[in-house]
């Protein structure tokens, strides 16, 4: 819904993607995905998320988290990332809050979206946002609206 | 739940301290939490803590201050603290028999939760043991 806080996945591997977009969506947030960097930056560059999720073993993953930082210092975003454990790929502190390793623990990862979320600060300046894909999902699945 | 599994998160930052909160529960720890020095102090001074995951920087008091004045603490009354900091700052290397370890942010969930358990298990057990009474002398 509109006002509830909104979660950024960004995952290149359709299975894993759609799956934690399933998870989610039944989660008190408005979800949306991205799939490359590129996509990942218009939708930091066009909406506030209070959470970001985003798979560190895309090859563009550091790419992504380093122009997000240089192009919305001011986000207030809580940045996890999800890698492989074996993962030694470097994470810059200031754009990373906490690392979760794959397999990820499903109940784990809702809960924690669920909490922190909420209570993350929003911008100063919050941008327009477009509709989100969790929103637009259920708008399609309820059908249209028709007056009695 | 034993009183060592008691502990208090300290960090500024609401999501890390939710973070934090939610999956030290989910591994069975009773956890408080804290937004600064300050409110760490008031919370120590209401219960003990086998654990303080603590943040350095911070607004009102710091992680730094807070360690200075637990360690004017006696000894056997101090808590363990387990230190969370961002890459660049300033590294506490005194105190260190209270501190346990370093973890350097962002932290990788699994291990902190390891470092955690590891270091309530290896906390002696308390001198005084709570006794307990047996169910058949129990007043009805």
């Amino acid at each position: 819904m509109k006002d509830e806080p909104r979660v950024l996945i960004v995952e290149s591997n359709d299975v894993l993607r759609v799956m934690l977009f399933t998870i989610l969506r039944h989660q008190p947030v408005s979800v949306d995905t991205a799939v490359s960097a590129e996509d990942a930056l218009k939708r930091v560059t066009s909406c506030d998320y209070a959470l970001v999720l985003v798979d560190a073993d895309m090859s563009d993953a550091v790419d992504f988290l380093t122009r997000f930082r240089d192009e919305r210092p001011e986000a207030t975003s809580f940045v996890i990332a999800v890698r492989d454990g074996r993962s030694d790929a470097f994470l810059d502190p200031e754009i990373v809050s906490a690392v979760l390793n794959k397999p990820l623990e499903i109940d784990t990862l809702a809960e924690l979206v669920r909490e922190c979320a909420v209570v993350v600060p929003p911008p100063e300046d919050p941008l327009n946002c477009p509709p989100a894909e969790s929103d637009v999902r259920m708008q399609m699945e309820r059908g249209p609206y028709i007056a009695n | 739940m034993r009183l060592e599994n008691r502990i208090l998160v300290v960090d500024d930052d609401d999501a890390i301290r939710a973070l934090l909160r939610t999956v030290l529960r989910r591994r069975g720890f009773q956890v408080d939490t804290a937004r600064n020095g300050v409110d760490a102090l008031d919370h120590m001074g209401a219960r003990r803590y086998a654990l303080i995951v603590l943040d350095l920087m911070m607004p009102r008091m710091s992680g730094y201050e807070l360690v200075a004045q637990l360690a004017e603490q006696p000894v056997m009354t101090r808590p363990r603290v387990l230190i969370l900091t961002a890459a660049g700052g300033e590294p506490l290397k005194v105190h260190t028999d209270m501190i346990v370890g370093t973890m350097q942010k962002p932290f990788d969930i699994d291990l902190l939760l390891d470092t955690v358990a590891g270091c309530i298990e290896a906390i002696p057990a308390p001198v005084a043991t709570e006794v307990s009474v047996p169910v058949s002398t129990r007043p009805n």
